[in-house]
Protein backbone atom coordinates (compact mmCIF):
# COMPACT_ATOMS: atom_id res chain seq x y z
CA UNK A 1 0.00 0.00 0.00
CA UNK A 2 1.13 3.36 -0.83
CA UNK A 3 -1.90 5.47 0.26
CA UNK A 4 -1.50 6.44 3.76
CA UNK A 5 -4.08 8.86 4.21
CA UNK A 6 -6.59 11.07 3.13
CA UNK A 7 -9.56 13.26 4.51
CA UNK A 8 -12.02 15.98 3.12
CA UNK A 9 -13.28 16.74 6.38
CA UNK A 10 -17.11 15.56 5.75
CA UNK A 11 -17.41 13.00 8.31
CA UNK A 12 -16.58 14.18 10.97
CA UNK A 13 -16.84 17.58 13.87
CA UNK A 14 -14.29 19.58 15.39
CA UNK A 15 -14.32 18.13 18.28
CA UNK A 16 -13.66 14.69 16.61
CA UNK A 17 -10.15 15.75 14.42
CA UNK A 18 -8.24 13.89 17.24
CA UNK A 19 -10.27 11.02 16.72
CA UNK A 20 -9.39 10.89 12.81
CA UNK A 21 -5.89 12.07 12.69
CA UNK A 22 -3.01 10.80 14.65
CA UNK A 23 -2.76 14.55 16.75
CA UNK A 24 -4.61 17.72 16.77
CA UNK A 25 -2.88 20.80 18.60
CA UNK A 26 -6.67 22.45 19.50
CA UNK A 27 -4.97 24.52 21.79
CA UNK A 28 -4.68 27.28 19.40
CA UNK A 29 -7.99 29.42 18.53
CA UNK A 30 -9.33 29.10 14.90
CA UNK A 31 -9.18 25.83 14.04
CA UNK A 32 -12.22 24.27 13.04
CA UNK A 33 -14.39 22.23 10.31
CA UNK A 34 -15.21 25.03 8.09
CA UNK A 35 -18.44 24.16 7.20
CA UNK A 36 -19.69 24.46 3.68
CA UNK A 37 -16.35 26.28 2.88
CA UNK A 38 -14.90 23.16 0.85
CA UNK A 39 -14.66 22.29 -2.56
CA UNK A 40 -18.10 21.25 -3.79
CA UNK A 41 -20.08 22.69 -1.24
CA UNK A 42 -18.55 20.27 1.48
CA UNK A 43 -16.34 21.04 4.72
CA UNK A 44 -12.96 22.23 4.84
CA UNK A 45 -10.99 22.34 7.41
CA UNK A 46 -9.05 25.91 8.55
CA UNK A 47 -6.11 26.68 10.84
CA UNK A 48 -4.86 29.55 12.93
CA UNK A 49 -1.65 28.65 14.97
CA UNK A 50 1.61 28.51 15.60
CA UNK A 51 1.85 25.03 16.31
CA UNK A 52 1.15 21.76 14.61
CA UNK A 53 -2.67 21.85 13.33
CA UNK A 54 -3.41 18.39 12.14
CA UNK A 55 -0.80 15.95 12.12
CA UNK A 56 -0.73 12.38 10.50
CA UNK A 57 1.62 9.51 11.21
CA UNK A 58 3.33 7.54 8.44
CA UNK A 59 5.05 4.57 8.24
CA UNK A 60 8.71 5.44 7.91
CA UNK A 61 9.53 6.33 4.63
CA UNK A 62 12.33 8.72 2.69
CA UNK A 63 9.66 9.56 0.28
CA UNK A 64 6.60 11.48 0.64
CA UNK A 65 3.95 12.69 -1.84
CA UNK A 66 0.82 14.86 -0.49
CA UNK A 67 -1.97 16.66 -2.47
CA UNK A 68 -4.70 19.34 -1.28
CA UNK A 69 -6.60 22.01 -2.46
CA UNK A 70 -6.49 25.39 -1.23
CA UNK A 71 -7.92 28.55 -0.82
CA UNK A 72 -5.51 31.44 1.19
CA UNK A 73 -8.99 33.58 0.58
CA UNK A 74 -6.08 36.52 0.67
CA UNK A 75 -2.10 36.98 -0.20
CA UNK A 76 -0.27 36.41 3.45
CA UNK A 77 0.79 39.30 5.46
CA UNK A 78 3.58 37.07 5.88
CA UNK A 79 5.60 34.08 4.89
CA UNK A 80 3.80 31.07 6.45
CA UNK A 81 4.42 27.31 6.23
CA UNK A 82 1.81 25.23 5.57
CA UNK A 83 3.00 21.43 5.74
CA UNK A 84 6.08 20.21 7.50
CA UNK A 85 7.19 16.79 7.16
CA UNK A 86 8.76 16.10 10.52
CA UNK A 87 11.12 12.86 11.83
CA UNK A 88 8.95 12.39 15.07
CA UNK A 89 10.06 16.10 15.81
CA UNK A 90 12.72 16.92 13.83
CA UNK A 91 11.50 19.06 10.75
CA UNK A 92 13.08 17.89 7.47
CA UNK A 93 11.15 19.63 4.99
CA UNK A 94 8.14 22.43 4.75
CA UNK A 95 6.67 23.90 2.26
CA UNK A 96 5.70 27.40 2.21
CA UNK A 97 3.82 30.35 0.89
CA UNK A 98 4.92 33.49 0.73
CA UNK A 99 3.65 37.13 0.28
CA UNK A 100 4.32 37.47 -3.28
CA UNK A 101 1.99 33.87 -3.54
CA UNK A 102 4.94 31.84 -4.49
CA UNK A 103 6.38 29.02 -2.80
CA UNK A 104 9.35 27.94 -1.28
CA UNK A 105 10.46 24.43 -0.05
CA UNK A 106 12.90 24.48 2.89
CA UNK A 107 15.11 22.30 4.61
CA UNK A 108 14.34 23.17 8.14
CA UNK A 109 14.99 26.94 8.36
CA UNK A 110 16.87 26.73 4.94
CA UNK A 111 15.09 27.97 1.43
CA UNK A 112 16.16 24.94 -0.96
CA UNK A 113 14.42 26.89 -3.44
CA UNK A 114 11.46 29.19 -4.63
CA UNK A 115 9.01 29.51 -7.45
CA UNK A 116 7.76 32.69 -9.47
CA UNK A 117 5.56 34.94 -7.81
CA UNK A 118 1.75 34.69 -8.26
CA UNK A 119 1.65 30.85 -8.46
CA UNK A 120 -1.07 30.41 -5.46
CA UNK A 121 -4.54 32.11 -6.52
CA UNK A 122 -5.06 34.75 -3.83
CA UNK A 123 -8.13 33.83 -3.53
CA UNK A 124 -10.42 30.77 -5.30
CA UNK A 125 -9.14 27.09 -4.86
CA UNK A 126 -6.31 25.31 -6.23
CA UNK A 127 -4.58 22.46 -5.65
CA UNK A 128 -0.99 22.19 -4.47
CA UNK A 129 1.04 18.99 -4.41
CA UNK A 130 4.40 18.05 -3.21
CA UNK A 131 6.56 15.27 -3.93
CA UNK A 132 10.48 15.59 -2.12
CA UNK A 133 12.90 12.46 -1.44
CA UNK A 134 14.72 12.87 1.96
CA UNK A 135 18.76 13.02 1.43
CA UNK A 136 21.46 14.67 2.04
CA UNK A 137 22.93 14.69 -1.54
CA UNK A 138 20.59 13.36 -3.34
CA UNK A 139 17.52 14.70 -2.18
CA UNK A 140 14.64 15.86 -4.69
CA UNK A 141 11.14 18.08 -4.50
CA UNK A 142 8.87 19.27 -6.68
CA UNK A 143 5.79 21.44 -6.43
CA UNK A 144 3.08 21.54 -8.38
CA UNK A 145 0.04 23.67 -8.83
CA UNK A 146 -3.10 22.59 -10.57
CA UNK A 147 -1.23 19.50 -12.38
CA UNK A 148 1.69 21.88 -13.35
CA UNK A 149 5.22 21.77 -11.60
CA UNK A 150 6.39 25.50 -10.04
CA UNK A 151 9.20 24.42 -8.78
CA UNK A 152 11.79 21.42 -8.63
CA UNK A 153 14.90 20.67 -7.52
CA UNK A 154 17.45 17.92 -7.91
CA UNK A 155 20.73 16.63 -6.06
CA UNK A 156 19.62 18.69 -2.91
CA UNK A 157 20.04 18.76 0.75
CA UNK A 158 16.58 17.69 1.98
CA UNK A 159 18.11 15.94 5.14
CA UNK A 160 18.16 17.76 8.80
CA UNK A 161 21.10 16.49 10.39
CA UNK A 162 20.77 14.33 13.22
CA UNK A 163 18.07 11.85 12.01
CA UNK A 164 17.91 8.64 10.26
CA UNK A 165 16.18 10.42 7.10
CA UNK A 166 12.79 9.49 7.26
CA UNK A 167 9.76 10.70 7.58
CA UNK A 168 7.37 9.64 10.26
CA UNK A 169 4.56 12.72 10.65
CA UNK A 170 3.16 15.02 8.28
CA UNK A 171 1.43 18.34 9.91
CA UNK A 172 -0.94 21.29 7.97
CA UNK A 173 -0.93 24.33 9.62
CA UNK A 174 -0.65 27.69 8.92
CA UNK A 175 0.37 30.91 10.71
CA UNK A 176 -2.97 32.65 10.56
CA UNK A 177 -6.33 31.91 9.92
CA UNK A 178 -8.82 32.52 6.93
CA UNK A 179 -7.21 30.01 4.21
CA UNK A 180 -9.20 26.71 3.63
CA UNK A 181 -7.68 22.81 2.84
CA UNK A 182 -9.74 20.42 1.01
CA UNK A 183 -9.10 17.41 -0.24
CA UNK A 184 -5.96 16.07 1.17
CA UNK A 185 -4.05 12.57 0.57
CA UNK A 186 -0.50 11.42 1.44
CA UNK A 187 1.44 8.30 -0.22
CA UNK A 188 4.65 7.66 0.63
CA UNK A 189 7.19 6.34 -2.63
CA UNK A 190 6.29 2.03 -2.01
CA UNK A 191 4.26 -0.69 -4.04
CA UNK A 192 2.90 0.05 -7.82
CA UNK A 193 0.44 2.42 -7.66
CA UNK A 194 0.13 5.82 -5.65
CA UNK A 195 3.63 6.25 -5.51
CA UNK A 196 3.76 9.82 -7.62
CA UNK A 197 2.03 12.69 -7.76
CA UNK A 198 -1.86 11.71 -8.40
CA UNK A 199 -2.83 15.18 -9.77
CA UNK A 200 -6.25 16.73 -8.30
CA UNK A 201 -8.03 14.65 -6.57
CA UNK A 202 -11.35 15.13 -4.58
CA UNK A 203 -12.24 13.34 -1.28
CA UNK A 204 -16.18 12.36 -0.97
CA UNK A 205 -17.42 10.44 2.19
CA UNK A 206 -20.07 7.83 2.15
CA UNK A 207 -22.80 6.66 4.44
CA UNK A 208 -25.03 3.54 5.20
CA UNK A 209 -28.21 3.34 3.20
CA UNK A 210 -29.39 0.07 4.42
CA UNK A 211 -29.06 -3.25 5.85
CA UNK A 212 -26.47 -5.54 4.13
CA UNK A 213 -25.93 -9.02 3.66
CA UNK A 214 -24.60 -9.17 7.77
CA UNK A 215 -27.01 -8.14 10.91
CA UNK A 216 -25.06 -9.84 13.64
CA UNK A 217 -24.60 -7.03 15.87
CA UNK A 218 -26.95 -5.86 18.78
CA UNK A 219 -27.92 -2.11 18.55
CA UNK A 220 -27.88 0.19 21.34
CA UNK A 221 -31.94 -0.40 20.84
CA UNK A 222 -30.98 -3.93 21.78
CA UNK A 223 -32.59 -5.68 18.87
CA UNK A 224 -30.53 -6.21 15.28
CA UNK A 225 -33.40 -4.84 12.93
CA UNK A 226 -32.03 -2.19 10.82
CA UNK A 227 -28.47 -1.46 12.42
CA UNK A 228 -27.73 0.43 9.72
CA UNK A 229 -29.51 3.76 11.27
CA UNK A 230 -27.25 3.24 14.53
CA UNK A 231 -24.57 4.48 12.70
CA UNK A 232 -24.84 6.50 9.71
CA UNK A 233 -24.63 9.46 11.30
CA UNK A 234 -22.88 12.13 9.45
CA UNK A 235 -20.77 13.04 12.48
CA UNK A 236 -20.33 10.70 15.17
CA UNK A 237 -22.63 10.59 17.88
CA UNK A 238 -20.77 7.84 20.15
CA UNK A 239 -22.73 6.47 23.01
CA UNK A 240 -25.97 7.68 21.62
CA UNK A 241 -26.91 5.00 19.25
CA UNK A 242 -24.15 1.98 18.37
CA UNK A 243 -23.79 -1.17 17.43
CA UNK A 244 -21.91 -3.82 19.40
CA UNK A 245 -21.00 -7.65 20.39
CA UNK A 246 -18.69 -9.40 22.32
CA UNK A 247 -19.20 -12.22 20.28
CA UNK A 248 -16.09 -13.27 17.93
CA UNK A 249 -16.89 -13.15 14.17
CA UNK A 250 -20.39 -11.64 14.93
CA UNK A 251 -20.60 -8.94 12.11
CA UNK A 252 -22.87 -6.19 10.34
CA UNK A 253 -22.01 -5.05 6.35
CA UNK A 254 -24.05 -2.38 5.24
CA UNK A 255 -25.12 -0.99 1.53
CA UNK A 256 -23.23 2.76 1.04
CA UNK A 257 -24.88 5.43 -0.77
CA UNK A 258 -23.81 5.40 -4.45
CA UNK A 259 -21.39 7.45 -5.77
CA UNK A 260 -22.84 11.29 -6.27
CA UNK A 261 -20.05 11.63 -9.40
CA UNK A 262 -18.91 9.71 -12.53
CA UNK A 263 -14.78 9.51 -11.62
CA UNK A 264 -12.39 8.98 -14.49
CA UNK A 265 -10.39 7.16 -12.02
CA UNK A 266 -10.56 6.14 -8.62
CA UNK A 267 -7.22 6.12 -6.22
CA UNK A 268 -8.59 4.52 -3.04
CA UNK A 269 -11.29 3.43 -0.64
CA UNK A 270 -10.93 3.94 3.03
CA UNK A 271 -13.50 2.61 5.22
CA UNK A 272 -13.91 3.87 8.55
CA UNK A 273 -15.62 2.79 11.80
CA UNK A 274 -15.80 5.08 15.05
CA UNK A 275 -15.83 2.27 17.48
CA UNK A 276 -14.57 1.44 21.12
CA UNK A 277 -14.49 -1.06 23.54
CA UNK A 278 -16.74 -1.15 26.62
CA UNK A 279 -14.21 -2.32 29.41
CA UNK A 280 -10.58 -3.66 29.95
CA UNK A 281 -9.92 -6.64 28.38
CA UNK A 282 -8.43 -7.55 24.58
CA UNK A 283 -11.56 -6.52 22.04
CA UNK A 284 -11.08 -5.85 18.35
CA UNK A 285 -12.48 -5.65 15.29
CA UNK A 286 -12.19 -6.12 11.37
CA UNK A 287 -13.76 -3.84 9.00
CA UNK A 288 -15.28 -6.14 6.50
CA UNK A 289 -15.40 -5.39 2.88
CA UNK A 290 -18.10 -7.44 0.88
CA UNK A 291 -17.72 -7.05 -2.90
CA UNK A 292 -18.50 -9.77 -5.29
CA UNK A 293 -20.58 -11.86 -3.19
CA UNK A 294 -17.77 -12.32 -0.71
CA UNK A 295 -16.52 -10.75 2.56
CA UNK A 296 -12.93 -9.74 2.91
CA UNK A 297 -11.93 -8.92 6.45
CA UNK A 298 -9.58 -5.79 6.91
CA UNK A 299 -6.72 -5.78 9.65
CA UNK A 300 -7.13 -6.52 12.66
CA UNK A 301 -7.60 -3.16 15.33
CA UNK A 302 -7.40 -3.11 18.83
CA UNK A 303 -9.78 -1.40 20.55
CA UNK A 304 -9.33 1.33 23.24
CA UNK A 305 -12.12 2.38 25.92
CA UNK A 306 -12.15 5.34 23.85
CA UNK A 307 -14.19 6.48 20.42
CA UNK A 308 -11.68 6.85 17.71
CA UNK A 309 -11.35 5.84 13.49
CA UNK A 310 -10.20 2.77 12.86
CA UNK A 311 -9.57 2.68 8.97
CA UNK A 312 -8.75 0.08 6.19
CA UNK A 313 -7.46 1.80 2.71
CA UNK A 314 -8.41 -0.09 0.03
CA UNK A 315 -6.78 0.83 -3.08
CA UNK A 316 -8.19 -1.99 -5.11
CA UNK A 317 -11.43 -3.94 -5.46
CA UNK A 318 -10.61 -6.75 -3.21
CA UNK A 319 -12.95 -9.17 -5.89
CA UNK A 320 -10.88 -8.10 -8.61
CA UNK A 321 -7.42 -6.87 -7.44
CA UNK A 322 -8.00 -4.32 -9.70
CA UNK A 323 -8.75 -0.77 -8.79
CA UNK A 324 -12.18 0.52 -7.96
CA UNK A 325 -14.98 1.01 -10.67
CA UNK A 326 -18.05 3.03 -10.05
CA UNK A 327 -20.37 -0.11 -9.78
CA UNK A 328 -17.95 -2.02 -7.91
CA UNK A 329 -18.09 0.52 -5.23
CA UNK A 330 -21.83 1.21 -5.55
CA UNK A 331 -22.68 -2.54 -5.33
CA UNK A 332 -20.14 -2.92 -2.31
CA UNK A 333 -20.65 -3.39 1.75
CA UNK A 334 -18.54 -1.93 4.34
CA UNK A 335 -19.62 -2.97 8.07
CA UNK A 336 -17.49 -4.10 11.55
CA UNK A 337 -16.34 -7.61 12.46
CA UNK A 338 -15.42 -8.81 16.02
CA UNK A 339 -12.08 -10.34 14.89
CA UNK A 340 -10.56 -10.79 18.70
CA UNK B 1 -0.45 -36.83 113.41
CA UNK B 2 0.27 -35.77 109.38
CA UNK B 3 -1.59 -32.41 108.40
CA UNK B 4 -2.87 -31.72 105.35
CA UNK B 5 -1.83 -28.44 104.25
CA UNK B 6 -3.28 -26.73 100.85
CA UNK B 7 -1.67 -23.44 99.33
CA UNK B 8 -3.40 -23.28 96.26
CA UNK B 9 -6.07 -24.61 94.49
CA UNK B 10 -6.84 -24.28 90.98
CA UNK B 11 -9.50 -26.00 88.62
CA UNK B 12 -8.57 -26.08 85.53
CA UNK B 13 -10.97 -26.89 82.81
CA UNK B 14 -10.52 -27.21 79.26
CA UNK B 15 -13.59 -27.09 77.49
CA UNK B 16 -14.80 -25.97 74.02
CA UNK B 17 -15.31 -22.03 73.73
CA UNK B 18 -18.06 -19.98 71.02
CA UNK B 19 -16.24 -17.34 69.76
CA UNK B 20 -17.99 -14.67 68.21
CA UNK B 21 -17.28 -13.52 64.91
CA UNK B 22 -17.83 -9.89 64.16
CA UNK B 23 -17.86 -8.57 60.54
CA UNK B 24 -17.60 -4.78 59.71
CA UNK B 25 -17.20 -5.11 56.28
CA UNK B 26 -18.19 -7.34 53.60
CA UNK B 27 -17.09 -6.79 49.85
CA UNK B 28 -16.39 -9.18 47.35
CA UNK B 29 -13.19 -9.19 44.43
CA UNK B 30 -13.65 -11.43 41.01
CA UNK B 31 -10.97 -12.51 38.81
CA UNK B 32 -12.58 -13.67 35.90
CA UNK B 33 -12.15 -13.49 32.02
CA UNK B 34 -14.06 -10.22 30.60
CA UNK B 35 -16.92 -10.34 28.34
CA UNK B 36 -16.38 -7.10 26.49
CA UNK B 37 -17.81 -5.34 23.67
CA UNK B 38 -16.67 -4.21 20.36
CA UNK B 39 -18.90 -1.10 20.07
CA UNK B 40 -19.13 0.74 17.07
CA UNK B 41 -21.01 4.29 16.50
CA UNK B 42 -20.40 5.07 13.00
CA UNK B 43 -19.19 3.69 9.98
CA UNK B 44 -18.60 5.44 6.82
CA UNK B 45 -16.51 5.12 3.41
CA UNK B 46 -14.01 7.98 2.18
CA UNK B 47 -13.07 7.86 -1.67
CA UNK B 48 -10.47 9.24 -3.65
CA UNK B 49 -10.75 9.55 -7.04
CA UNK B 50 -9.84 12.52 -9.61
CA UNK B 51 -11.59 15.73 -9.54
CA UNK B 52 -12.99 16.61 -12.68
CA UNK B 53 -14.30 20.07 -13.38
CA UNK B 54 -17.91 20.16 -14.55
CA UNK B 55 -16.96 22.06 -17.64
CA UNK B 56 -15.02 19.28 -18.94
CA UNK B 57 -17.48 15.91 -18.23
CA UNK B 58 -20.16 18.05 -16.72
CA UNK B 59 -23.90 18.46 -18.16
CA UNK B 60 -24.35 19.18 -21.86
CA UNK B 61 -26.11 22.02 -20.99
CA UNK B 62 -22.69 23.13 -19.84
CA UNK B 63 -21.04 22.17 -23.55
CA UNK B 64 -24.10 23.46 -25.48
CA UNK B 65 -23.14 27.27 -23.16
CA UNK B 66 -19.34 26.96 -24.31
CA UNK B 67 -20.45 25.79 -28.22
CA UNK B 68 -22.60 28.79 -27.79
CA UNK B 69 -19.94 31.35 -25.98
CA UNK B 70 -17.40 30.15 -29.15
CA UNK B 71 -19.94 30.89 -31.95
Amino acid sequence: MTLRFFDGWDHYATADAAEMWSAFDGTSSGQSIASGAGRRGGNGWTCNTTGRGLTIAIPSTSTVILGFALNMGAAPASAMNIVELREVSTLHIALRINTDLSVSVLRNTTVLGTSASGVITATGFCYVELKTLINDSTGTYEVRVNGGSVLSGTGADTRNSGTSGVITVASILFARGGQIFDDFYICDGAGSVNNDFLGDRRVDAYFPSANGNSSQMVGSDTDSTDNYLLVDETSPNDDTDYVQSDVLNNKDTYTFQNMVHTPSSISGVMALANAKKDDAGTRSIAIVTRSGGADYDGSSHALSTSYTYYRDILETDPATSAAWSLSGFNNAEFGPKVAV
Amino acid sequence: MTVARTTQEVALTLSAVTPVARVSQAATLVLSSNSLHAITSQVCVLMLSENVPDDVVGSNANKYRQIQIAC
